[in-house]
């Protein structure tokens, strides 16, 4: 095993070392234009991208020039077993990988540790080495691939990408990153065998095996089936995103109308005596739009930083403080002259008294956390506590200013506070003016339209039909659209004026994958539900949506495919609990099992 | 109660009516030979050319003159149609220096030696020197501690003052800064509420002061000496107390202190030695009708040379038979003017700007009292065609229904039938101001349609004393203040100036409120309405004014509720606002059938959008015709020439619908304005504008 493994070092050593060299250079360069340690994960996607290609080139080049049989048979016939000669090789990759990557992204934070006032966190250390791990997952999908009879082989790496590629806490990642290598490791180690076209062997390994495969093709087949479903929707001129006119009575109507023109729609219908008057006034106000815009918020040790500054500029003294995870301060730093200025804590410079949770910077002189709104004095170089939220409720926006005040979105209510006037310091916390608990909390919450009237305000909810980004994802749930407006008087009594019904625009068929595979959409959003990934509004497992459409279709297609897998099972050798294990796969996930059953059962051809 | 039986429903009120017409006319007839006449001028002249709007629009070329306290120089601005330039001319040679280009916020004051000039803008402070026309910056403001420039005190050339208000132990403290010729500066004085002015020496020590005081912000004059300060005079509520001058001996204040009865109604010039116990009237209204409004010192003689009262038009009094042939000799030779003047401080020559309703620009002279000649300075002032087109101020007074003597100006067409002409009551805001006999574009350019224009300075309006200020009571609604218009329209009409038939009304802010006030109570008497920046419910508006500050109430001054009772609105009472409540435009609306013009300014911190916004739906809602004009980026007052322009060919156009005295098409640009900002037009301005 020893041999092996060094006589594959010995293979790549040269290319090793010139990577490693051109790694070092690129991350100096890079360096030099950006903090890499403080970049957002937008920026650090293509970073991540990078090194798992780099993985699976490896194992492509590696492991894929054993694939032609007699270079197969040389690899296997040897006085090692198959494990050993899998250990070989994926030791070999492991130190070629930790040469080439890890080695340079060590140095890179280690300097910057040593050597600088930067902020280094050990959440930094511990990205290098998630970054390792995820191009280790490429290399035993990689190598498992190349190794399957199939080259659909290489969708298990979407199961473990899946299940780690997370903005959690590095510590926390460290147990989905450790169970998905162990997962590749064990199915990439059972595809090596003599004979690589035989069925994988044994039930368990079986299912490890078909199990992320069958991940692969849910992703592959619904993705592209919606693809082509909006795609022929825009050239039928169907999609009602794309068409000149939005649907009437639907959810973009309302967002795509300007907040006065979507609160006359609110008020449709309306019996309420006012309603009238106030059609009349909504088209000569300039109502403000609220929007949930915060979807998630920093989270201590998390892998990258979110798309929001942690770090401030003090203009005067010229420092740029950067928040450090490790010490839940911040750091100050001279840009110019790279000195130390030392940490800045809840109450100012020079305290060390750290902050409960991760703050982001705002343009206007804010830092806001889940639960926390603080102002930044810089005469007194400290930052002053504004709006506090009781425990368990969150904001899920940044404030907002007008009409003499500034309101503010949380998972529970809408804010409106005011200056207080008597106060003489300008931190002085804003006095509460109203609030309205949202009506059906902040899920699947549109917005929210406030418009200023002569004797209160007049406030108008949109709840969508459960589209929802996510970073790069997009999930989907089916939720009944609805519009709501209440009247708050100068009293700040609340009174619902009008509750409006709302079209869906779009069929939920095309919205939902939940019809595709019931199970495997359960699990495929099964970690974003359970994980803490500091979402202002957590997504929530949807089990039975209230969408009587899917069941038929999703019933009807895990029926055919439990058929089709009967016929394609005839001709196929194999025990009769194996058989079951299929058929019971099939019934239950539906079409990517089928699919899976296709790629890993190869039928016995007619005599 | 009586009042509110005047639309004919009552049975008594007729008789009472005539009794009261009666009396009213006994007192009115010294005005109205006068007004007879006027009448008679104007319809004999040649009728005027009908002159664009835009020609009514012009700005001066020059303003903001002041002359150096040695006579020697003059500084003006020098306005251009793209910057206003901040000029300095020597009187001897003429020659021009532009101290600062651009200087459109610019403010500038001499110090008390001549010999610079300090400059503030919303940067800082500069300090520019006359003999080698150099400035340079001595002071940046700093914007936490709310810095800004305070004022000159010309007995001490070489400070400046300059005011700070900061936190102290968790309140305000005012902070008012002594900064001399090198930018340091030093603590001149500090205090928990606001100083409105001080009077220092030369060694740039505190002699007099005058501050709010007291939880009821009463305005008190103190003197400062060797450290200890001792009350001198104390103005109470809403009466004014301004420092004029003060020698070893003396101190001289515009105040209404009265050695026979305590307390005076009209602002007059009293003085005060160090000794005395009382304070000894100088100089008041001989006719007791007007407070002072000027007064004119000398630096040199350290006391006062003239002091002014503007009753109809501005009236000087001199200091002494010599003072006043000089004045009277001025006054001759700028006959119906009322004349703004500035001396040097030897008092040998007087800066004189005069201003007339029927001059468009105002007219700055030279004179030497000695010699009494009169030297014209700029050659802009006079532009033939529109001075021709342009009318005087008639001022007269009239008899309210509960018989108060009050004051207002009439402008007559040239060249028409008087007793034909439509009327309209331009109304001033506030409604703590008063209208004057300066020019007033809207009002020429009405005029030159063919309308007559009436601007009543109804009760509530300032410059007649405190009786004068203070008799509305608060009265805003269908009451005393509303009869006071109506009744200076009866007045006139009863002269037979004004067709019955052909009345509108037009106002801005306060008057805009009047307006539609008028319009609501008087429904088949007005032809139309136009209001800009109007309230629609006062006690909501003083309400929201007082939660929400803004420009409406002085920054330091008292608490809105505060200010307000000290005018004599009687804010917390529960009545008074149920009755303002129920008088408003707003719970009239459905008695309202005159066509209505709005303008409202998306930016307004004294009129909120939204109450407008809120009555045109109203309005709207109830089919009376309604146009309104929301400009989106202007406050409460329309300053830029464009969004200004705007509101005139509101009240142009709207007069033109309905009087059909003509309408100058509006320019490419105010035209896409329009368009584009008028957001109801159900009296179809827009589309008759179009065709």
């Amino acid at each position: 095993m020893k041999d092996l493994f060094f006589s594959e070092l010995r293979r790549f050593r040269l290319a090793a070392f010139i990577a490693m060299f051109a790694h070092v250079l690129i991350l100096l360069f890079l360096s030099r234009m950006t903090n890499l340690l403080q970049q957002p994960y937008f920026e650090s996607v293509p970073f991540f991208a990078f090194y798992l290609v780099l993985g699976l080139a490896l194992a492509l080049m590696q492991v894929g020039s054993y694939r032609k049989p007699s270079q197969w048979l040389w690899l296997m016939h040897r006085p090692l077993s198959t494990s050993k000669i899998f250990g070989a090789l994926a030791l070999s990759a492991l130190t070629l990988l930790v040469i080439v990557m890890l080695l340079p992204m060590l140095v890179l934070v280690l300097g910057t540790d040593l050597f600088t006032s930067k902020v280094v966190d050990a959440r930094h250390y511990m990205t290098a080495v998630h970054l390792l791990a995820f191009a280790m997952m490429a290399w035993l999908a990689g190598a498992h691939a190349c190794v399957s009879r199939h080259k659909a082989a290489i969708a298990v790496l979407a199961a473990p990408i899946l299940l780690c590629m997370h903005l959690i806490s590095v510590w926390w990642l460290l147990l989905p990153v450790s169970l998905a290598l162990l997962w590749l490791g064990w199915i990439a180690l059972k595809s090596f065998r003599a004979n690589r076209d035989a069925p994988v062997q044994g039930n368990f390994t079986l299912m490890l095996t078909a199990l992320p495969l069958q991940f692969g093709f849910f992703l592959l087949v619904f993705e592209l089936g919606a693809f082509l479903f909006v795609t022929g929707s825009i050239m039928a001129g169907t999609d009602p995103l794309n068409t000149e006119y939005p649907p009437k009575g639907g959810v973009i109507e309302s967002l795509r109308a300007e907040p006065n023109k979507a609160m006359v729609l609110a008020l449709e219908g309306s019996i309420d005596a006012r309603a009238e008057s106030w059609r009349e006034q909504l088209p000569l106000m300039e109502p403000l739009r609220l929007y949930p815009g915060v979807h998630r918020f920093p989270l201590r040790h998390q892998l990258s930083n979110l798309n929001v500054p942690t770090q401030w500029y003090d203009e005067t003294r010229n420092i740029f403080w950067t928040f450090s995870h490790d010490r839940m301060l911040f750091h100050g730093r001279n840009p110019e002259n790279g000195a130390d200025h030392g940490w800045w804590g809840v109450n100012g410079t020079g305290d060390t008294t750290p902050f409960n949770e991760v703050p982001f910077a705002l343009h206007d002189g804010y830092l806001m956390t889940r639960s926390a709104l603080y102002a930044i004095d810089e005469d007194d170089n400290r930052p002053h506590e504004l709006i506090r939220l009781a425990e368990g409720e969150q904001f899920v926006n940044t404030p907002e200013r007008q009409f003499n005040r500034m309101f503010l979105l949380t998972n529970q209510r809408v804010l409106t506070y005011r200056e207080d006037r008597n106060a003489v310091s300008a931190f002085a916390p804003p006095i509460l003016d109203w609030q309205l608990p949202l009506p059906q909390g902040v899920a699947q919450l549109e917005f929210v339209d406030v418009a200023e009237l002569l004797d209160g305000w007049l406030v108008s909810t949109l709840y969508g039909e459960g589209q929802r980004q996510i970073g790069f994802n997009q999930f989907h749930h089916y939720a009944v659209p609805s519009q709501q407006v209440v009247y708050l008087d100068d009293d700040r009594g609340v009174q619902l004026i009008n509750q409006r019904a709302i079209t869906r625009d779009f069929s939920p068929l095309q919205q939902v994958d939940w019809w595709f595979s019931p199970l495997l959409h359960l699990l495929a959003e099964w970690p974003d539900s359970v994980l803490d990934k500091g979402l202002t509004w957590p997504l929530k497992a949807d089990a039975l949506p209230d969408a009587p459409v899917f069941y038929p279709v999703a019933i009807g297609l895990m029926l055919a495919s439990f058929i089709v897998a009967m016929f394609w099972l005839r001709r196929v050798p194999m025990n009769t609990t194996r058989r079951y294990v299929w058929l019971v796969n099939c019934a239950l996930l539906g079409v990517p099992a089928l699919l899976a059953l296709i790629c890993l059962e190869p039928r016995r051809a007619r005599a | 109660m009586l009042l509110s039986r005047y639309d004919g429903k009552g049975k008594l009120w007729p008789l009472f009516a005539l009794l009261l017409t009666l009396i009213a006319n006994v007192d009115a007839n010294a005005n109205n030979g006068s007004l007879q006449a006027a009448k008679q001028q104007s319809q004999v002249q040649r009728k005027a050319p009908l002159l664009a709007r835009e020609a009514f629009l012009q700005p001066d070329t020059v303003s903001d003159v002041q002359m150096s306290p040695d006579g020697r120089f003059l500084l003006f601005r020098q306005h251009n149609e793209q910057q206003s330039d901040l000029m300095l001319r020597a009187m001897d040679d003429e020659q021009l220096i532009r101290v600062q280009a651009d200087a459109q916020r610019v403010k500038a004051q001499w110090s008390g030696d001549s010999q610079t000039l300090w400059l503030t803008d919303a940067q800082g402070l500069s300090l520019y020197d006359i003999a080698s026309q150099r400035g340079k910056r001595l002071w940046n403001w700093d914007e936490k501690r709310r810095q800004q420039f305070w004022g000159v005190d010309s007995t001490a050339p070489n400070f400046a003052l300059m005011r700070e208000k900061v936190a102290d132990d968790n309140r305000w403290l005012y902070r008012y800064l002594l900064i001399d010729r090198k930018g340091q500066t030093r603590v001149l004085h500090e205090s928990r509420l606001f100083v409105h002015s001080v009077a220092i020496n030369a060694q740039g020590e505190l002699l007099y002061s005058i501050g709010y005081e007291g939880d009821n912000y009463d305005k008190v004059v103190r003197q400062y000496q060797q450290g200890k300060s001792r009350e001198r005079m104390r103005c109470v509520g809403v009466q004014r107390c301004q420092l004029i001058g003060h020698d070893d001996q003396r101190l001289l204040v515009l105040g209404y202190d009265n050695e026979k009865t305590d307390s005076g109604d009209k602002l007059h010039l009293q003085s005060r030695t160090n000794t005395a116990s009382t304070w000894q009237t100088l100089h008041r209204d001989p006719n007791d009708i007007a407070d002072a409004s000027a007064v004119l010192w000398s630096a040199d003689e350290q006391d006062w040379l003239a002091v002014a009262y503007h009753p109809d038009r501005r009236r000087w009094y001199g200091n002494g038979e010599q003072r006043q042939r000089q004045l009277d000799a001025l006054q001759a030779q700028l006959p119906d003017a009322s004349l703004y003047l500035q001396s040097s401080e030897d008092g040998k020559r007087w800066l004189v700007q005069a201003k007339r309703a029927d001059w468009p620009f105002d007219r700055y002279f030279l004179f030497a009292p000695e010699t009494l000649t009169l030297k014209p300075l700029f050659a802009n002032e006079t532009k033939s065609e529109l001075t021709a087109a342009t009318v005087k101020a008639i001022p007269f007074s009239y008899r309210a229904s509960d018989g108060m003597l009050l004051h207002a100006y009439v402008f007559l067409p040239k060249g028409v039938a008087l007793n034909k002409a439509p009327i309209i009551a331009n109304l001033h805001g506030g409604p703590y101001n008063r209208d004057r006999d300066d020019y007033a574009p809207i009002t020429q350019l009405l005029v030159n349609r063919g309308y007559i224009v009436v601007t009543p300075n109804f009760r509530a309006s300032t410059g007649y004393g405190l009786s004068y200020l203070l008799s509305a009571g608060g009265d805003f609604g269908k009451g005393k203040v509303l009869q006071d218009i109506i009744d200076s329209l009866d007045y006139l009409l009863a002269q037979g100036i004004g067709d019955s038939k052909q009345q509108a009304v037009i106002g801005h802010s306060f008057g805009g409120y009047a307006s539609l006030l008028a319009a609501s109570h008087f429904p088949k008497r007005f032809r139309f309405a136009v209001a800009s920046a109007a309230p629609m419910e006062f006690y909501w508006g003083m309400n929201w004014i007082a939660k929400n500050g803004g420009s409406a109430v002085p920054a330091d001054g008292p608490p809105a509720e505060l200010f307000f009772q000290q005018h004599g609105m009687p804010f917390t009472d529960k009545h008074w606002q149920q009755r303002m409540r129920e008088e408003s435009p707003l719970a009239q609306v459905s008695a309202l059938s005159t066509p209505l013009y709005l303008w409202a300014g998306a930016k307004d911190d004294r009129v909120p959008l939204k109450e407008i916004v809120h009555y045109a739906g109203e309005v709207k809602r109830h089919n009376n015709p309604l146009t309104l004009l929301i400009d989106p980026d202007t406050g409460h007052n329309p300053d830029a020439r464009l969004n200004f322009e705007a509101v005139v060919y509101l009240i142009e156009a709207a007069a033109n619908q309905h009087f059909s005295g003509g309408l100058t098409p509006p320019s490419p640009m105010l035209k896409r304005f329009i368009e584009k900002h008028i957001r109801v037009d159900g009296n179809q301005l827009v589309t008759t504008a179009n065709r």
